[in-house]
């Protein structure tokens, strides 16, 4: 049974998924997996390989579609949506993929400013000084006209991350954002959750990595058999003697 | 037996999901059309890219078409005494059958490989789901330009096609069959129509939304990384080149139908 608590007390959640259900051809994913993510505050997704995290998260905006269940934005189930109306969705809730997703025919800064160009009226001057900005923030304005093939795959994480942010999103999904960077790189990535959470964005990082569920999260859910066998405060999960929850952590087998 | 059957079978569904999933795309692109964002920039992009580059492959195809069907032709026919004819069955059988035809196979090989393999990379690497997480749409950004762009540029190509078709029919006229190139060009112009060329080029509108659309169909379903994405290209090019072959018998069937 999953336990729920919050920092924010009675507030309403953001996002509610409810009783989601998701299979491929025969393999069933996710058997009826409820959450709540709260405003502003920083979810941490764990479970083991294979568990279904990225695709709960990825129907969020849409791009799994359930079998069955619903998923609230701010109150508006989101599976009632067209693919058109859900653009507005994906315009509010930044996802950022595992391995950065960049367009590779694009340079860096064509893929900062892709999202840029679609949906704000900037001028290219804004679109620079804005792109200008965001890499620094990240260490990359030397590669604003790298092309992906030429970055390493650290840098591409960050790129990644970069082109999520620019449209200054309400959530920001990171996918794996640690997972194959270096501890420098690593601390970097999360030290910038951390500040964008301190700046109002409410987060929702899938990660294997306890280290940093543990130094970034609030709160922190776990998938297991296809449902959130638990979700608590950080430091209730540190605590906790769900033997699901301290395999996973510990490493050993459940 | 059974094999047999549950092979038939598997064809047969695959043929299905095949029609059912182009018919959709078709639909798709028709009713986003004519919704804003418009990417112009995107659709003469396409046009440079799958036209300029396709020239020269159909410039070669056309004149050897052409010199081949005339030499046969020529020494074939000279047998029955009916030499002359040959400038008016090699324009005809060009500008009504094979320059269409075979312009659009060169373009299912060179621009719906290119096409299947360029959204099947994108797949395999999630570049199509980063379109949509930021907000865009696939069929907007890549099905329509590349749909426009092919619906310009095979006509366009078809003509250029024919007129190097003819062209070496008269080169080998000439070298060959001692003809003179005055002769040649007289009987040409005896036999053509306007609507020859017409039936001709409007048999490509029908071929490019074919080949477009079979060639995003494969890439958005390649699956498992750079195999998925080379299956994907050879399943495009081969399923638009049979299906071209079968419009086209269609096609010319109802224009005789119709005794244009």
């Amino acid at each position: 049974m999953a336990q729920n608590s919050n920092k924010n007390g009675s507030k309403t959640p953001i996002v509610t998924f409810e009783d989601v259900h998701i299979k491929f051809g025969d393999k069933v994913v996710l058997a009826g997996a409820s959450l709540d993510v709260y405003e502003n505050e920083t979810l941490a997704l764990i479970g083991g390989s294979g568990a279904g995290k990225s695709v709960l998260v990825r129907s969020l905006i849409g791009l799994e579609r359930p079998q069955k269940g619903k998923i609230f934005f701010r109150g508006t189930n989101i599976l009632d949506l067209s693919e058109n109306k859900i653009i507005d969705v994906r315009k509010r809730i930044a996802y950022a993929f595992q391995f950065g997703a960049l367009f590779d025919s694009l340079s860096v800064y064509d893929n900062l400013a892709y999202p840029l160009r679609e949906h704000t009226k900037m001028s290219e001057e804004e679109i620079r000084n804005r792109i200008m900005d965001v890499l620094h923030s990240f260490g990359l304005e030397e590669s604003s006209r790298l092309f992906p093939s030429n970055l390493s795959g650290g840098m591409q994480k960050r790129v990644g991350v970069a082109r999520a942010i620019i449209l200054d999103p309400e959530i920001i999904l990171y996918d794996e954002p640690t997972s194959g960077l270096d501890p420098f790189n690593a601390k970097n990535i999360n030290d910038l959750i951390i500040k964008l959470q301190k700046k109002g964005r409410t987060s929702i990082v899938i990660t294997h990595d306890m280290h940093s569920a543990f130094y970034v999260a609030d709160r922190i859910a776990m998938l297991y058999n296809g449902k959130i066998a638990y979700s608590g405060l950080t430091e209730e999960v540190k605590a906790s003697d769900n033997k699901v929850v301290k395999a996973f952590i510990t490493g050993e087998p459940v | 037996m059974q094999r047999v059957i549950q092979g038939l079978g598997k064809r047969f569904i695959d043929m299905v999901n095949y029609f059912g999933s182009v018919g959709h795309l078709a639909y798709l692109c028709v009713t986003n059309m004519f919704k804003r964002p418009f990417y112009f920039d995107l659709f003469l992009e396409q046009i440079y890219f799958l036209g300029s580059k396709s020239l020269v492959l159909i410039g070669v195809t056309a004149i050897s078409v052409g010199m081949v069907m005339t030499l046969q032709f020529g020494f074939g026919m000279e047998r029955f005494g009916a030499k002359m004819y040959v400038p008016k069955i090699v324009a005809l059988s060009i500008i009504r059958e094979l320059g269409p035809v075979f312009t659009c196979l060169m373009l299912a090989g060179r621009v719906g490989s290119g096409i299947a393999s360029e959204i099947g990379s994108m797949k395999v690497t999630q570049q199509l789901d980063a379109i949509r997480a930021l907000g865009t749409s696939p069929i907007k950004r890549l099905v329509i330009p590349r749909v426009l762009a092919l619906l310009i540029i095979a006509p366009v190509c078809t003509v250029i096609a024919d007129m190097i078709g003819v062209l070496g029919g008269l080169f080998v006229s000439i070298g060959e069959l001692k003809t003179t190139g005055r002769f040649f060009m007289q009987q040409t112009w005896e036999v053509l129509m306007l609507y020859d060329l017409l039936m001709g080029t409007s048999k490509t509108l029908f071929f490019s939304v074919i080949i477009t659309l079979t060639a995003c169909h494969y890439g958005f379903n390649a699956k498992g990384g750079t195999q998925g994405v080379g299956d994907a290209t050879t399943q495009a090019v081969v399923t638009s080149s049979v299906l071209i072959f079968l419009t086209d018998f269609v096609l010319s069937k109802i224009f005789w139908i119709m005794k244009i």
